[in-house]
């Protein structure tokens, strides 16, 4: 592995390393708003609220996984760095890597955001696996 | 009312879940991934529906899904999934697995409540 690609490898590594950071640090704190939450609960007068705070909470929960699907993309590619001064990885394990992560994102603003950091190319064939008709809505109920 | 069991690893969401099943009376016991939620289902009496999230350690919420089936005092109960995966495949294998109904998170709490009163007879 060049210097390059050795430094890049510890950079990938320590985004990773702050990412889980941030996620442990905000436990604690969104732990105590969901008790609040639930004693806010008590008062039926309450109800619209609480309600208006439950929703808005859950988006919490929906960065934790974005940014849990970002920390394994960052690790996957870390990996591939590593492993590059045995073979060099091909086109179809980095259009992997990519795919991964788009097939996990939860939003059209995400899947469109990551196509815009790809090359066009690349965009085209990784977003060819997963086509935006594939993906119910966030908020959606579909009784079987 | 009904007796609920709500499976997500996320503390979080267990209680935005619970906050909300309970504001309307129902009694809700929670469970923090597929294991512990078949544990609990093995163990005690049988609860009036299950609410599962997909991606959780230890075993995940389609798997659930399948195992609860299998169980004959689980054949009947609606088995819902609550979950931020939105793919049509995911969603396909959570309805061959025995899913009841698939919900994107955010969920709407109002809507919850109204999706939980017509599947608990």
């Amino acid at each position: 592995m060049c210097n390059a690609e050795a430094e890049a490898v510890r950079a990938l590594s320590a985004a990773v390393a702050q990412i889980g950071l941030s996620l442990r640090e905000s436990q604690g704190p969104v732990a105590e708003l969901g008790a609040l939450l639930s004693r806010l609960a008590e008062n039926p007068q309450l109800q619209a609220e609480v309600f208006q705070g439950v929703h808005h909470l859950q988006f919490y929960d929906r960065m934790v996984q974005h940014l849990t699907h970002l920390e394994d993309y960052l690790i996957g590619i870390a990996n591939e760095l590593q492993s590059a001064q045995l073979q060099e990885p091909s086109r179809e394990l980095w259009d992997s890597l990519h795919a991964k992560l788009r097939k996990r994102l939860i939003s059209d603003e995400q899947r469109g955001l990551l196509d815009l950091y790809l090359r066009p190319e690349v965009a085209t064939r990784v977003a060819a696996t997963a086509r935006p008709a594939d993906y119910s809505p966030p908020g959606s109920f579909e009784m079987f | 009312m009904a007796r609920i069991l709500a499976v997500d690893d996320s503390p979080a969401m267990r209680q935005m879940v619970s906050v909300t099943l309970r504001s309307a009376g129902h009694e809700v016991m929670e469970a923090s991934d597929g294991r512990d939620a078949l544990d609990l289902a093995r163990k005690e009496p049988p609860v009036d529906l299950v609410i599962t999230d997909v991606n959780m350690p230890n075993m995940d919420g389609i798997t659930l899904v399948k195992e609860l089936r299998q169980l004959a005092h689980y054949r009947g109960v609606p088995l819902l999934v609550l979950t931020t995966e939105a793919s049509a495949q995911k969603k396909q294998e959570g309805k061959a697995a025995g899913a009841t109904g698939w919900i994107v998170k955010p969920f709407n709490p109002e809507r919850l409540l109204a999706t939980v009163a017509r599947v608990v007879v």
